[in-house]
């Protein structure tokens, strides 16, 4: 059975769909890393980007619900 | 040819060459206070007195001073006995980064020497050959005035700030390594050259865009003296960024040590190191390279169309983070956002203006320009002494360039010469190490001004449109800014200098509907980097224009405008959270926000609302702007500090923490000072040694004071619990009923502890705790990081006159209000302010890079690169507009950056008000100002 999340990606981080905020479906049991996969983010990728998850902080191995507000970002500063 | 002189009152016979030039001469005998800041006779840096008279002693032989008497500022006075001009340039805050403070010294001695009561006029005269970045002069002048009261009332003081309810914090005392600045002690980096080091030059592409088919470098590499050669034949090819910033870092690997292609004029083709600098310039001529010129495109909005040549055609390219990177398109970065629904909102709004701004190329001009020595120690690590902002990031790029660990390298920061982010890059460090590798001799490489001004790092050139919607009552309903960023030919603090466009100035303005898109593009012009303002200089030209552009077309007050618009304390922004640098999704609530008063007060000091009249040529216009920038990075940047006490109640402070000439240093000790209950001069500060001190990430994004303060605060908070528990001991007081004070720990209520001692010293703390009992070392380490960047707010205003027959604009005041919580130092919080504000005032006026159709600069010197004088200078009058930032060290945000920049649109508002042009492009010199005025004219008349 699939279930519909809500992505939004920060400003700076790579668009993998050419699109920033969407909603998405993805197999009910999914994983937060099985998303990034599934949005062809690599490896070295998935080490940077920091997941929201309904506002808190979530780990690769979170399990995801229907209507999830899923936010991704990367940490980037310079100057 | 044999020359008898005096030097500082000792008569000196010597054989001298008659080509060297006296500056070389003085420097090679030890008379390190004079410095070569151009090497043409334009900074001053190297001024000198020969029989009494101010010189330039770089543009004078040495011989030329036979049977004369020459003074140094080593000659004036000692640390401990100061000439009077010494002293004053200390106490009244005239020494920044000091690298230019002995040749002002000097030039002011000359002037007081035959004229004991000088008018601000023949100062600003006699100063007028002698440049300095930093201060934006107004503390030396009244260093000077001051100086000239004082040879005549002993007594002269100066007048100190002073803000705030704390013991040290809020007091304006000397910055602690002044003194060895005005004396000429201070050591910076070309100081520590020892005898044998070897000189390295490098080797500059003629071409804009092109590829190295052959090079050959063998006869150099024959001629004598000559140690190495390096090109990208026999360097390893390892991409890297040279941007200083934490890892990993956000600006694409798109540099390499040496590359078989050129991307800028100047880009660096290869490097030698030989026994003197003659001999590196006759090797850099016999290397034989066979060029295949390519097409090249100078604008970053070309640079993006389709078709564009493109810059980064090697594969190994890449960004390590997943951003936006697209080389075959020139896109180095590229960031976007939106809020509400921008379109809709403009529909709906009863006015909507919209233009299209350019900020133009400039560079850092810090008097001392880049440079690096590197030696090896005696175990074989290789120690880098650098003018840098970022020595952890210094130590950690130079070993990946190098591909050595990191544990063999180390890098020092001693006294630089000014840095305002061109130091924030990490290019000649790894050259100079990798010689040094392969010559195993010391190696000394310093760009001359020419070099620093195409080979170095500048700001980012920026078009920036920004479109404004609004009710008829002023509030503000949708806001869009897209800005095309020009990163030259490599992609150094690309993403972050765009993104900076939005985050630090779209939050200060509330507005449901807000679309921002930067994209950065690479073209074959000089490197763009980090500077001053970072990318909010640039968007603050357009936004605050476009915000006075709304007020007129509202019949609105651009105060009022902004009063009604402008975040305030207990606000957020949904932009911090979107667009904000560190942790995305991490929101912020203001909590400091002095920009209402700042606002009142800045207008009352301008005269706001009072119209001059209309006098011959001459009309008069007032501007204004509000901005707001940030303190530090929130999750990345980090600062620690650690201290230990000594046996006669004094500290040692070790940071990270880089001082490139601002001050840090002091206000850090004035943090543990105001902690451990003694004087600023009772901390001894040690930074910057990656070996030595602590990890801090440097000094970039407004951060030393608010994270390496904290840093500070905390090890400090640990240090007196130590101290008061052994205290506590010995008193036999419990630690709680005791404090911190006047130098010792005294019981808080003495009557209560009537028979015991109810104080001692910090010294007996010290020695009990050393010598005598349960032994132990004093001291702790600490670090913090960031959760918020809470922001500096300011408010800017400019008086103008502008000459409708010449185009000429004149600043006749500029008044800058700043909010930056607890003025730690407010001497120091004011010239840099003043400093800031002279920059962004020449930037605005007069700074301009002039490029010939192939790319070349064409005017690398400061003879027609202006930046201003002390005879430039308008009336500049800084108001501190304290607030308490609650997560701050005693309420302390930063202040270094924020000020650089107003000018740009304040002085564009202010030609408006006066002549009902709109300046876009800047700088605004004479030609664009008549231009601008003849368009008016034309539109009328059609």
């Amino acid at each position: 059975m699939m279930i519909e999340i809500e992505v939004e990606l920060a400003a700076n981080l790579k668009m993998t769909l050419n699109k920033r905020v969407f909603n998405y479906k993805v197999e009910e049991g999914s994983s937060v890393e099985d998303l990034l996969d599934s949005l062809n983010y690599s490896e070295m990728d998935k080490k940077y980007i920091l997941v929201s998850k309904n506002g808190k902080m979530a780990k690769l191995t979170d399990e995801l619900k229907d209507k999830d507000k899923i936010f991704l970002s990367v940490l980037v500063g310079g100057g | 040819m044999k020359v008898e002189m005096k030097i500082n009152g000792e008569v000196v016979v010597d054989d001298i060459s008659p080509s060297e030039k006296l500056s070389n001469y003085l420097r090679r005998k030890g008379y390190q206070s004079v410095k070569i800041g151009c090497g043409m006779g334009s900074c001053g840096t190297c001024t000198v007195l020969v029989d009494g008279k101010a010189v330039r002693s770089c543009i004078m032989l040495a011989v030329q001073c036979n049977g004369r008497e020459i003074t140094t500022v080593e000659g004036l006075g000692t640390p401990t006995k100061p000439h009077v001009l010494q002293e004053c340039f200390v106490e009244t805050g005239g020494v920044q980064c000091g690298y230019c403070t002995p040749g002002m010294i000097l030039s002011a001695k000359a002037l007081l020497d035959e004229n004991k009561e000088p008018s601000d006029e023949e100062i600003k005269e006699a100063l007028d050959g002698n440049l300095c970045r930093c201060t934006g002069y107004v503390k030396e002048l009244e260093a000077i005035k001051l100086a000239a009261k004082r040879m005549k009332d002993k007594n002269a003081k100066p007048d100190k700030v002073e803000v705030g309810k704390f013991n040290v914090v809020g007091k304006s005392c000397n910055k602690l390594d002044s003194i060895s600045m005005a004396t000429g002690r201070a050591k910076y980096v070309a100081d520590y050259v020892e005898k044998g080091a070897l000189r390295a030059k490098i080797l500059p592409s003629p071409y804009a865009h092109a590829r190295i088919k052959s090079i050959d470098i063998s006869e150099a590499e024959k001629l004598p003296g000559v140690k190495a050669v390096l090109c990208y034949k026999n360097v390893p090819r390892v991409p890297h960024t040279t941007a200083g910033q934490g890892y990993p870092e956000p600006s694409p690997y798109d540099t390499y040590l040496f590359d078989n292609k050129v991307r800028y004029v100047g880009d660096k083709v290869a490097v030698v190191a030989a026994e003197s600098e003659e001999i590196c310039e006759e090797a850099l001529k016999k290397i034989k390279i066979e060029w295949e010129e390519l097409p090249a495109v100078f604008d970053p909005k070309e640079a993006l169309k389709e078709g564009a040549p493109i810059i980064h055609d090697e594969s190994d390219a890449k960004v390590i983070i997943p951003v936006t990177y697209d080389p075959k398109r020139n896109l180095a970065s590229r960031v976007e956002m939106n809020l509400g629904d921008v379109e809709k909102a403009m529909k709906e709004a009863d006015v909507v203006v919209e233009r299209e701004y350019y900020a133009h190329y400039a560079q850092h001009c810090p008097l001392e320009p880049h440079v690096c020595y590197a030696r090896l120690t005696p175990d074989d690590r290789i120690e880098i002494i650098s003018s840098t902002q970022v020595p952890f990031h210094a130590r950690r790029i130079t070993a990946q360039v190098l591909e050595i660990p990191v544990k063999k390298v180390r890098v020092i920061k001693p006294r630089i010469g000014g840095g305002f982010g061109a130091k924030q890059e990490v290019f000649l460090e790894p050259i100079v190490a990798m010689l040094t590798m392969r010559t195993r001799r010391p190696v000394l490489l310093e760009y001359t001004r020419k070099e620093e001004f195409v080979s170095s790092r500048t700001r980012h050139p920026i078009y920036t449109t920004v479109r404004l919607g609004a009710k008829k009552d002023g509030k503000l309903t949708a806001i869009e800014m897209k800005v095309i960023a020009n990163t030259g030919a490599y992609g150094s603090h690309s993403l972050t200098v765009t993104s900076n466009c939005g985050s630090k100035c779209l939050p200060l303005y509330h507005a449901d509907n807000v679309h921002f898109v930067a994209e950065g593009a690479y073209t074959n012009l000089p490197v763009a980097g980090a500077y001053r303002g970072y990318g909010a200089t640039q968007a603050y030209f357009a936004l605050e224009c476009q915000m006075d552009e709304l007020a007129r077309k509202l019949k609105m007050d651009p105060i009022e405008l902004r009063k009604k618009n402008a975040i305030k304390k207990g606000e957020g922004s949904k932009i911090f959270e979107i667009l904000g640098e560190g942790r995305a999704g991490a929101a912020m609530v203001i909590d400091s926000c002095g920009l209402e008063e700042a606002m009142k007060l800045g207008a009352k000091e301008i005269g706001w609302g009072k119209k001059e009249p209309n006098k011959g040529p001459y009309r008069y216009g007032i501007g204004m702007a509000t901005m707001m920038q940030g303190s530090s990075i929130p999750y990345i940047d980090m600062g620690a500090a650690s201290i230990k006490m000594n046996e006669d109640g004094s500290f040692n402070l070790l940071v990270g923490a880089t001082d490139l000439g601002t001050g840090s240093d002091t206000v850090l000790a004035q943090i543990a000072a105001e902690v451990l209950g003694v004087d600023a001069d009772d901390i001894i500060v040690y930074s910057s040694d990656t070996d030595l001190t602590p990890f801090d990430v440097g000094a970039y994004a407004s951060s030393t004071t608010y994270l390496s303060g904290q840093a500070v605060k905390r090890a400090a908070d640990k240090v007196a619990a130590q101290i008061l528990s052994v205290a506590s001991k010995m008193m036999d007081i419990p630690q709680e009923e005791l404090v911190l004070k006047n130098k010792g720990v005294e019981a808080k209520e003495p009557d209560k502890h009537k028979g015991k001692k109810t104080r001692v010293s910090l010294h007996d703390v010290a020695v009990y705790s050393l010598y005598q009992m349960d032994q132990f070392q004093i001291g702790a380490i600490d670090s913090s990081i960031s959760k918020v960047s809470p922001p500096p707010f300011t408010a800017h205003f400019a008086k103008v006159r502008v000459d409708i027959e010449t185009g000429k604009i004149d600043v006749l005041k500029y008044v800058a209000a700043v909010d930056c919580g607890t003025p730690i130092n407010p001497a120091l919080a004011e010239g840099q302010t003043e400093g800031a504000v002279l920059n962004g005032i020449c930037y605005a006026l007069t700074e301009e890079y002039v490029f010939n159709e192939k790319g070349t600069m064409l005017n690398p010197n400061f003879q027609t690169y202006k930046i201003y004088s002390m005879r430039d200078i308008p009336e500049i009058k800084t108001i501190l507009v304290p607030t308490y930032e609650t997560t701050g060290p005693f309420g302390a945000k930063s202040v270094s950056e924020i000020s650089i920049n107003g000018p740009l649109p304040v002085i564009s508002n202010a030609v408006y008000d006066a002549i009902g042009v709109r300046l876009t492009e800047g700088p605004f010199t004479p030609e664009k100002v008549l231009k601008a005025i003849k368009e008016k004219m034309v539109v009328k008349e059609a």
